[in-house]
């Protein structure tokens, strides 16, 4: 297994070194010890950006960012499009609550079920709040991430609603990369 | 390791080669003290900067006083043809000396022995030197300003000061179209980083990147603020950004630290060159197309 020590490097060069190990290899595991959480968190979004799987454990006050790459992860699945959900809201559509929550949950529900699926999906104000602890539709978002759609929460949207630390699934990102998400997809479908 | 060689107008310093650090607004290489004035010096110190930041090994510098008589540029040459291989830097930058075509002919033919090849770059005397000698394409950048753009165009012309059609060119908006014909002459080095009013990225005669925000026109008088973009850029391509990249955030850099140091015309370089921590922090991992998160020191 490959080992990035990247302790004392400011960033982006983590991110570089991240990037440059994962194109030398075709499949793979590699760690990167870390000392900065923000680091981390930019590590782990990009190796996740380039279709891989990640976890991360800290120890000793230093983050082990573990990335597994599998064969031709860098393409699109099949079943994959390069479209983009942007979703602003906890519910679907303009009329009751509860019908709203309902019609949410069917959508991602359905989401899951349909060909070709998103590249990613982004939560943005009150949508974070179908990230966090207590969302009805975590199950299903955890099913289209194991498919390999992306999850990205808003982090000043966590932050505002004090929900940093109940974020259940998908990874944080900021309006940088989210502009960037929607002027590179293909399509962008806003709920 | 990140090399950058250079002359000084130092009269009668040896040739000196050493890790660089920096000690009262002054670098040290050697046990020599340097001053941060402008070429060689704001060129290392911007390489400083930016390797200290980002937690890289200090760039090492090999430097000859030179005062225009040639003597200490023949030392400089001929260590380096003579060393390279057994210095094997990952990133050979090139600063001021007097032009020898016939060195930088040796000097490029060491470089293709070693074993692992040096990212190549070049400014000033040694780019002249480098396209003189019909060698610019062994070079990875070359950072001209717009006169010495006109001069890489020209495919007579052996020095900036011989342009046949281009004499005391300073229209960079010229740039793209006197850099295609640098690439067409073989005139260019992989990509030019073109320096100006408006700051081009060049790769194989096409526009990348065209830099002109923030727009701070007093930079331009300060001696030094052209070297300290070749500085940038060595360091960038040292710590392993693709060369592009790394040519696109140094312009950038550069602008925003002479904003930052809210820079007159009798702003000294180092100014600007202190400002760069700040610009790093508040703006590299923006920049950065693999990292894109806002800021760029992390943990703070």
């Amino acid at each position: 297994m490959i080992e990035i020590d990247a302790r004392g490097l400011n960033c982006p060069l983590p991110v570089v070194r991240t990037k440059k190990a994962l194109e030398g290899i075709e499949e793979g595991e590699l760690t990167v010890i870390i000392e900065r959480p923000e680091g981390c968190q930019n590590v782990r979004r990009f190796a996740e950006s380039q279709g891989c799987g990640v976890t991360v454990a800290e120890k000793d006050g230093l983050f082990y960012v573990h990335i597994y790459k599998k064969k031709a992860v860098k393409s699109a699945s099949p079943g994959q499009s390069k479209n983009v959900v942007f979703i602003t809201t906890d519910r679907l559509g303009t009329g009751d609550r509860r019908l709203g929550e309902i019609l949410m949950k069917a959508f991602l529900n359905t989401l899951w079920d349909a060909e070709p699926k998103p590249a990613r999906i982004l939560f943005l104000n009150d949508g974070v709040k179908l990230t966090t602890e207590g969302s009805e539709v975590l199950d299903s978002l955890k099913l289209l991430e194991k498919a390999g759609v992306q999850i990205f929460s808003c982090g000043t949207c966590l932050e505002y609603y004090q929900l940093k630390d109940k974020l259940k699934v998908g990874a944080v990102t900021n309006m940088y990369d989210t502009v960037e998400s929607l002027l590179s997809a293909d399509k962008v479908i806003k709920i | 390791m990140m090399l950058i060689a250079g002359t000084v107008p130092i009269k009668d310093m040896p040739l000196t080669l050493g890790k660089v650090t920096s000690e009262s607004g002054y670098l040290v290489v050697g046990g020599r003290s340097i001053p941060c004035t402008q070429g060689t010096g704001a060129m290392v110190s911007a390489a400083l900067a930016t390797t200290s930041y980002l937690g890289l090994e200090a760039p090492h510098a090999l430097l000859v006083g030179d005062i225009g008589k040639g003597e200490g540029s023949r030392k400089l040459y001929q260590y380096l043809i003579d060393h390279i291989e057994e210095l094997s830097p990952a990133v050979l930058a090139l600063h001021y000396w007097l032009p020898n075509m016939s060195q930088t002919r040796q000097l490029c033919a060491a470089v293709e022995k070693c074993a692992r090849r040096p990212i190549m770059i070049a400014d000033a005397a040694s780019m002249y030197s480098a396209k003189a000698a019909g060698l610019a394409e062994k070079f990875d950048i070359f950072t001209p300003d717009p006169t010495e753009i006109a001069f890489l165009a020209d495919p007579e012309a052996t020095h900036p000061a011989y342009i046949a059609r281009h004499l005391f060119e300073t229209d960079i908006t010229r740039a793209p179209e006197l850099a295609r014909a640098a690439y067409r002459h073989h005139g260019a080095a992989k990509i030019l980083l073109a320096k100006g009013a408006i700051d081009y990225i060049i790769k194989d005669g096409e526009v990348l990147a065209t830099i002109s925000e923030p727009n701070v026109p007093a930079l331009e008088p300060i001696g030094g603020t052209g070297d300290t973009i070749t500085g940038l850029v060595s360091a960038f391509a040292f710590a392993g950004l693709e060369l592009h990249e790394a040519a696109i955030i140094a312009a950038k850099v550069n602008r925003m630290a002479g904003k930052y140091a809210n820079v007159t015309p009798a702003t000294k370089v180092r100014e600007v060159i202190a400002q760069f921590p700040a610009v790093f922090k508040d703006y590299l991992c923006q920049w950065s197309s693999v990292c894109g998160a806002k800021g760029g020191r992390s943990g703070d």
